[in-house]
């Protein structure tokens, strides 16, 4: 399942690396974008801190799976999901640079974002 | 108790209170790295900077130069009554300001990322001085708040008891060792503490940073703080290479740029204190990179401050090293000591130095520090707006990717030809032609190492 999900993300980045227009595979409800998912299994992400990138423009939905008990941090671009078992947050991405994604409080690295 | 004993404890206290601060509820600082550069313009700026050095060696001066230059050419006389009254008030505001930043820390709000105390010290002070010691002249010198709060308290003291004022004593003890572990105890704090951006763990910092430079100048004699302040000392070296700088008679003078390096004076320290600053820059652009999301970026809390202070003393070591490698076969070449030639040609890795901070401060200074129109208006995180600027948003794209990577491309190669030159002026002026050319290619070896370090870190690999 995780396996199937980095795939379905892995895919979408590339589309979306290829200038756009992934919509159709985009079962994720985010039309033209992409979604990073972060899976929580007991607080902590599933498989540890990754890169994440995306294109400069494109509509990034970054969706918390799984209990959390921290706000998350989008640096940068200074989003913040909630705690709990499901937040999202989407913002266009228009801010160029390597941004970290964090849980706010202990300041542990989720994804390392890319928008370029 | 001897002077290192209670110093000693009075460094482990100050780490047993940054313990006990709490953990940091917002990092406002460090969230946003540069782009990679473009692999390209990596290789050009890397065989640019290979091809200059063997240029250096043939095509350079075969007579020094850098000495004569630095002297330069008078613009002002700062001894002038109104200038003097413009550095009494620049002092006055060094004062202030370091009384604003160290209230903001303790009992300003504790969230990091509203409270004024992390972007003036970590950006404005820490890189936009560096910055600016580099491209116009060590400022900082009028406004530096530690020498007059000690020259005050000595002029009190001396009043009090009727004397009269002793003259800061001459450099009786000429060594900047205490700069090196004063300037080391920051970059910790600024590098591998995981609670940086807490402005109490700022406040306690700075507390414990004063505390200890104005207890030294009351120990050890006024002359403390100019050789104990890793801050002074640090723009001060980076203001060597500037065109700008107050001569010993208090004149402000013009000179070519990099040549003041030949007149920076080399005392036990001063080395160990460049390679430090060199190896602390090398290692902030590691923990940017991909690969030390692999290795530490997993971790937090303490878990993270002991991976990341292994971090930087190895990666300070490593640079430390190949510095030593190469003198040694300097001297090996020339048939000098190698301690002396490590001595004397330590002003010569200023400039990468300059070149590192350049390159990766630079887009920090540009777009984070814009927040600083934020903090103004409400510096204690109150929710004022003292100057209707509380809700400026910051321009995240004032500066574009591809300028970011030129500024950082070509400061490096920049930063790259000049400390070879520095280096090749210094050495035809100890040996002859040939002997200087030969002696220099360890030199280059260990400068293209840095460089092509430099380089491959803004790689973000």
């Amino acid at each position: 399942m995780i396996g199937t999900r980095a795939v379905v993300v892995s895919m979408l980045v590339l589309l979306a690396a290829c200038g756009g227009g992934g919509s159709e595979l985009d079962n994720d409800s985010n039309d033209g974008g992409t979604t990073i998912v972060l899976e929580f299994e007991e607080g902590a992400l599933v498989g540890g801190a990754r890169r994440e990138t995306v294109s400069l423009g494109d509509t990034v939905v970054v969706r918390s799976v799984g209990a959390v008990d921290e706000q998350i941090h989008v640096h940068g671009y200074d989003l913040y999901l909630d705690p709990g078992s499901e937040s999202d947050v989407r913002f266009e991405a228009l801010i160029p640079g390597r941004f970290e994604i964090e849980l706010e409080t202990s300041g542990r690295v989720l994804i390392e974002l890319t928008v370029s | 108790m001897n002077r290192p004993v209670r110093l000693a404890v009075a460094v482990g206290l100050a780490t047993l209170a940054l313990a006990g601060a709490e953990p940091a509820t917002a990092h406002g600082i460090g969230g946003r790295s540069d782009l990679p550069l473009p692999a390209w313009q990596l290789a050009w700026a890397a065989g640019f900077s290979v091809a200059s050095s063997f240029v250096a060696l043939g095509a350079f001066w075969s007579q020094p130069r850098l000495v004569a230059a630095a002297t330069g050419r008078v613009l002002v006389d700062l001894r002038r009554s109104g200038i003097r009254m413009l550095g009494v008030a620049a002092k006055l505001v060094g004062v202030f300001l370091l009384g604003i930043v160290m209230y903001a820390g303790w009992r300003g709000n504790p969230n990091g990322a509203v409270n004024i105390a992390g972007d003036a010290f970590l950006i404005w002070f820490w890189v936009g001085l560096q910055l600016i010691a580099v491209l116009v002249g060590d400022v900082w010198r009028a406004f530096n708040p530690y020498p007059t709060i000690a020259d005050s308290a000595a002029w009190v003291w001396a009043k009090v008891r009727g004397e009269e004022l002793a003259p800061v004593e001459a450099d009786r003890k000429a060594t900047l060792w205490p700069a090196v572990a004063a300037i080391f105890a920051y970059l910790w704090f600024e590098l591998a503490y995981h609670s940086t951006d807490s402005p109490r763990a700022i406040a306690l910092f700075l507390s414990v940073y004063s505390g200890v430079m104005l207890a030294g100048a009351a120990v050890e004699g006024r002359g403390w703080v100019r050789r104990a302040d890793g801050f002074a000392v640090l723009f001060a070296t980076l203001g060597a290479m500037a065109p700008l700088f107050r001569d010993g008679s208090g004149q402000l003078r013009c000179r070519l740029p990099l040549s003041g390096l030949s007149r920076l004076p080399v005392v036990p320290g001063t080395v160990p204190f460049v390679l430090v600053v060199l190896g602390s820059t090398t290692f902030d652009g590691f923990t940017r990179s991909s690969l030390w999301l692999d290795i530490g970026g997993d971790q937090v809390g303490w878990a993270r401050t002991l991976a990341s202070t292994l971090g930087l003393v190895v990666v300070i070591g490593l640079v430390a090293m190949a510095y030593s490698i190469a003198t040694s076969a300097m001297a090996t070449i020339t048939g000098e000591e190698p301690a002396e030639l490590s001595r004397v040609f330590g002003p010569t890795l200023v400039p990468i130095a300059a070149a590192y901070a350049v390159a990766h401060y630079f887009s920090l200074l540009v777009l984070d520090g814009q927040r600083m129109f934020i903090r103004i208006s409400d510096p204690f995180g109150r929710g004022w707006d003292l100057f209707g600027t509380a809700e400026y948003a910051i321009d995240w794209t004032v500066v574009s990717p591809d300028v970011i990577a030129w500024v950082q491309t070509l400061g490096i190669a920049v930063g790259h030809v000049l400390a070879v030159a520095a280096a090749h002026d210094l050495a035809i002026s100890r040996w002859n032609h040939a002997l200087a050319v030969r002696s220099q290619y360890p030199m280059l070896g260990v400068m293209v190492l840095y460089t092509v370090l430099g380089l491959f870190l803004l790689l973000g690999a």
